[in-house]
């Protein structure tokens, strides 16, 4: 059998090609003896390694390469033919200018007649994709740690509400105690008082346990503030008159219109208005309102509460003739925690509870709140409760 | 001198600190800012022994759900590893399990040494000692208590893994 002619010209331009492409990809290579001692490296070994003037000719694979420190029998099955190649892709090299750089390492036997027997040795500058898996990898990372950071803190703030409810339901009882006995006593002496006593003093036992009846709503205010949050507020529903208990709102806060110089109108609807009413809810909801239009309304002014049916539905309106509102302050009026600028800068106490309280308290009674305001002129908050049915008690 | 080469893995899930822990065992230094590892970064150490020169070639691999079959193949001739946990995330506990299981279903025999690191953050910690120890125990290895940042007990957790592979590879 004859041999063909050599095609040299195939050849150099083989040779060619592969030099090109070796300096496109960055790839070089390293013919390795089978006892391990690198015998032959492409010209740009040392400097895809970006150790240039070393010379590795010589050296024991390991010792330049101390990722097969540990591959010896990985190696020695290549060279057997008992595996086709050992891989290592991403090695780290850190650069003088803190960079890394990545390298994919690939080992295969070699078995040619002119470069004998032994393994070749790839290796491949792969930095610029490595570095883009790099970020995608930190960003990944560093989104789960974010997203590990804040289910912790939540588990701490759940912690802290529970802490906090514990301590609400403890004070409360605490002061409840007291403040039953207070309003007891007082009702019990307003009773047996004498009738020739001092008219001024029993206006001031009426005052004692009025002002009893409003920290006793104000504690209401936080439990029914807790049970919102937790979403476990329950209201139970009777038939109740409401004009009566508007009524009797009314009268219990007459006494702080008088102290402010205020005027106050009560008008309530003709006929009795019947509706299903969580009664001690609906005081907080009375209560909160008027104690609103007092608190925000100079001197002087004027307080307007009303009521009436239209359309099916009870009707309660409080107006006053203090500060009023811009509109955007009537836009976060209801919102938990919300406080009017005028609100702050006039120093009136308050933590921006109330018109939050009483808008779930409506809502949780079937019922609307609508506001309209001028600056200046003064506000108007109108609830509409549907009448009818006693509904099913539960969640608000 | 006899000079003895030996292969050992820094495994744990990701951002438990394996990096630094190197860093400052071949470098003595310590970075703040946290740089994801991908592929495969070995460092050597020369420790003087009293019969021999070893020294350690420390594969620090990456960690977390990048760590794949590619990651498997490289724990192929490790004669043991550090594997780490963040003593501040509970769930890098869990992962301790598997990267335990990885290196000894490729390496039967090799040492396994935990390591509880970040121990400096000690408002944060959320990983005892008492988990640690069933942890350890259930892999007949030992646990120790490091931080990258301050150097504590760092050179003696690898100094520990160093001894336990002499004792079983003289």
């Amino acid at each position: 059998m004859t041999m063909p002619p050599l095609d040299i010209e195939s050849l150099m331009l083989a040779s060619h090609v592969t030099k090109v492409f070796s300096l496109i990809h960055h790839v070089a290579y390293a013919l390795v003896a089978s006892n391990m001692v690198i015998r032959r490296v492409s010209t740009n070994f040392t400097a895809v390694l970006n150790e240039p003037g070393t010379s590795v000719v010589g050296q024991r694979l390991n010792d330049v390469l101390w990722e097969f420190v540990g591959a010896e029998e990985s190696l020695q099955a290549i060279l057997n033919g008992k595996s086709p190649y050992l891989a290592f892709e991403r090695v780290n090299r850190a650069l003088p200018d803190g960079r890394n750089l990545y390298l994919d390492l690939s080992v295969t036997q070699l078995r040619d007649p002119e470069l004998g027997e032994g393994l070749l040795l790839i290796v491949e500058d792969v930095t610029h994709a490595a570095e883009l898996e790099q970020r995608m990898t930190q960003s990944r990372n560093e989104l789960s740690l974010a997203k590990q950071e804040l289910l912790q803190a939540n588990e701490e703030l759940q912690k802290l509400n529970r802490l906090k409810t514990l301590f609400l339901s403890m004070a409360v009882h605490d002061l409840r105690t007291p403040l039953t006995a207070v309003r007891a006593y007082g009702d019990l002496l307003l009773r047996v008082l004498p009738a020739d006593i001092p008219e001024n003093a029993r206006e001031y036992i009426r005052i004692i346990t009025a002002q009893a009846s409003r920290m006793d709503w104000l504690i209401d205010g936080f439990l029914d503030l807790d049970q919102i949050e937790q979403g476990e507020l329950k209201l139970h529903f009777v038939p109740s008159d409401f004009n009566k208990l508007v009524s009797e709102i009314a009268d219990m806060m007459r006494y702080l219109v008088e102290r402010r110089k205020q005027g106050f109108s009560l008008d309530l609807c003709n006929t009795p208005i019947s509706i299903p009413l969580d009664v001690s809810r609906m005081q907080q909801v009375l209560y909160n309102l008027l104690n609103n239009a007092i608190k925000y309304t100079p001197g002087g002014g004027h307080i307007y509460v009303k009521t009436w049916i239209e359309n099916g539905e009870a009707v309660l309106q409080v107006a006053d003739t203090g500060m009023g509102m811009t509109e955007s302050e009537q836009a976060g009026v209801f919102q938990l925690y919300y406080r009017t600028l005028s609100a702050r800068e006039n120093e009136i106490r308050g933590r921006g509870l109330g018109l939050f309280i009483v808008k779930v308290l409506v809502e949780a009674h079937r019922g609307r709140i609508t506001l309209s305001s001028q600056e200046g002129v003064g506000s108007t908050f109108t609830v509409y409760l549907p009448l009818g049915e006693v509904p099913v008690e539960g969640m608000g | 001198m006899k000079v003895v080469q030996r292969k050992v893995c820094l495994l744990g899930d990701f951002a438990v600190g394996k990096t630094s822990l190197v860093r400052r065992f071949v470098e003595d230094r310590f970075d703040d800012k946290y740089l994801s590892t991908i592929g495969v970064k070995v460092s050597r150490k020369t420790l003087q022994r009293v019969d021999n020169t070893l020294n350690l070639m420390i594969w620090d691999l990456v960690g977390g759900n990048e760590f794949s079959r590619r990651e498997i193949g490289y724990l192929v001739g490790a004669t043991g590893a550090l594997v780490v946990c963040d003593l501040t995330r509970l769930d890098t506990l869990d992962a301790v399990s598997q990267y335990s299981h990885q290196l000894r279903t490729v390496n039967p025999q090799s040492v396994l040494v935990f390591v509880g690191n970040k121990v400096d953050l000690t408002e944060q910690r959320v990983i005892t000692d008492e988990q640690l120890q069933a942890l350890s125990d259930s892999w007949n290895g030992s646990y120790l208590l490091t931080s990258a940042k301050t150097g504590e007990q760092v050179e003696f957790a690898f100094s520990q893994l160093a001894q336990k592979i002499e004792e079983i590879l003289p």
